[in-house]
């Protein structure tokens, strides 16, 4: 996915982020287990943000063990086992990702398209695995992906009614949650993250998109045809960024998150707004790796 | 109902202790903290515990005798209902969370006036659509600049809650420290200078 969606450690204890690296960890190696060595490209912050998340509305990813880690093979790390947090999150992220490269092969020019078929052809059984355990979820998204590719193919002027088609798709992943007192909240801080993801996409997109002239949300908000008009947009772009990490963030106030609780908070809290001064300012993009371990 | 475990404490812990829990939990669970958000019933639900919580242990620790915590502080007081009576069935739709209709209200309706869209705002602010939200009680403000409601709603949308800002380790203007460091200084210049202003120190 994107990989915005992250703690802000300077601010974190030691423990907690050795329990987010752990869920981390266990994320990759649950991708591998079920769906192959290929599969752990598709490893995100966003979906491990995902795990953390239902790990602590249903209380798993408790146990831990030690696991050599596939990028550093020397070093052996505190690694969450196999849980239904974890399961989810996976099969999350294959049908996520699938569809995102479907889209991609219409949407985008030259040698892009050529790699997103690649991807999409290397996903297909995997998708269809994923899809059989994730159906309704499956189904969601491939009808959300249709509705945001229709709104940005009739150049939507409103950047919420676009940002809306892609957070409704991630609010979707709380609908199999049983008890209503808990799926609301969780249905309020997914879909606050898919706003906050799409709008800081669209800002981190802005400039490669007016060059190219596809399509942009921002750009197609704010009527902005250079770069160099985007005083205005920058401060209520800032804004609308800021309320929706805040809308998450009292909705995960109404959940009792158990051990996932501070890191969750450190993510809504501080990870967000941090992230989002980053892209805006532009310093994202000279950080060498935006998946890589933090 | 165990009253500590609502609080986040032990049953040992000092009245001071437990009023400070109290407090702290009465902040985050404020309606300040959950106006227009679909999830304020949820908010309303917790305050209640917790206000009960309260009032359980202040009466077991004071056996029975007067109750620490005066009745109704946190009752919410948003229920304006300011407008035109053409809007009111728009409002009701709203207030009972009934977007959709409330929508499809106002889009049929022709007086496309201030109120209009400060209403058209209010249903996007619910939704948490807030670009659009902040771009019609614009509109509103612009058209009828004496309305305070509207001016309000805008207002609104240009602050985030001083409880999330805290949260962020951002604070709003000078804090409890910032005084006491202030005067402190304060106080090493008047020595260096030959005067006191704080003697003790």
């Amino acid at each position: 996915m994107f990989g915005y969606v992250r703690p802000y450690k300077p601010e974190m204890k030691v423990r907690d982020f050795e329990s987010f690296r752990a869920m981390y960890c266990g994320l990759c190696h649950t991708l591998k287990l079920r769906y192959g060595v290929g599969s752990r490209m598709l490893l995100s912050y966003d979906m491990c943000f995902l795990a953390i998340l239902m790990a602590g509305v249903t209380g798993c990813g408790i146990k831990t063990c030690q696991k050599r880690c596939a990028a550093a093979l020397f070093q052996k790390r505190a690694c969450v086992r196999e849980d239904l947090a974890l399961d989810f999150a996976a099969d999350c992220s294959v049908i996520l990702t699938y569809w995102k490269l479907c889209d991609s092969v219409q949407d985008e020019h030259g040698m892009r398209v050529l790699g997103a078929k690649w991807g999409a052809w290397f996903l297909r059984r995997k998708y269809r695995k994923a899809s059989d355990r994730l159906p309704d979820f499956a189904k969601a998204v491939e009808q959300g992906i249709h509705r945001l590719d229709a709104l940005e193919r009739e150049n939507v002027p409103s950047l919420d009614r676009a940002a809306d088609a892609f957070a409704s798709i991630m609010r979707e992943a709380a609908a199999g949650l049983p008890e209503e007192k808990i799926r609301r909240p969780v249905e309020q801080i997914l879909y606050h993250i898919g706003r906050w993801v799409y709008i800081t996409d669209a800002w981190d997109d802005l400039e490669d998109d007016l060059k190219s002239g596809s399509y942009n949300a921002i750009v197609a908000r704010f009527a902005v045809t250079t770069a160099d008009g985007l005083a205005e947009a920058k401060e209520a772009v800032r804004l609308t960024l800021l309320q929706s990490a805040q809308t998450a963030a009292a909705a995960s106030e109404l959940l009792d998150l158990g051990r996932s609780d501070p890191v969750v908070k450190n993510i809504l809290y501080m990870g967000l707004p941090a992230m989002a001064e980053s892209v805006m300012e532009g310093t994202t993009k000279q950080r060498s790796s935006r998946h890589g371990s933090i | 109902m165990d009253p500590y475990k609502v609080l986040g404490i032990s049953p040992n812990a000092s009245d001071d202790e437990v009023k400070k829990a109290y407090r702290e939990l009465a902040r985050k669970y404020h309606p300040d903290n959950y106006v227009n958000n679909p999830l304020a019933d949820l908010a309303q639900e917790k305050m209640k515990e917790i206000n009960e919580a309260y009032d359980m242990i202040t009466k077991q620790r004071s056996s029975g005798s007067s109750a620490g915590r005066s009745q109704g502080t946190y009752s919410s007081s948003y229920t304006q209902n300011t407008g035109s009576p053409a809007f009111a069935r728009v409002r009701q739709l709203i207030m009972s969370g009934n977007l959709d209709a409330a929508e499809q209200e106002l889009s049929s309706s022709s007086d496309h006036g201030a109120e209009w869209h400060f209403l058209m705002g209010s249903i996007y602010l619910r939704r948490g659509w807030y670009d659009e939200a902040r771009r019609y009680f614009q509109n509103a403000c612009s058209m009828d600049p004496n309305n305070m409601e509207y001016r309000m709603a805008l207002q609104n949308m240009n602050n985030t809650t001083a409880y999330y800002n805290q949260n962020r380790g951002v604070t709003n203007g000078a804090g409890f420290c910032d005084v006491c460091s202030s005067l402190l200084v304060a106080d090493c210049c008047c020595e260096c200078m030959g005067g006191d202003l704080i003697p003790c120190c």
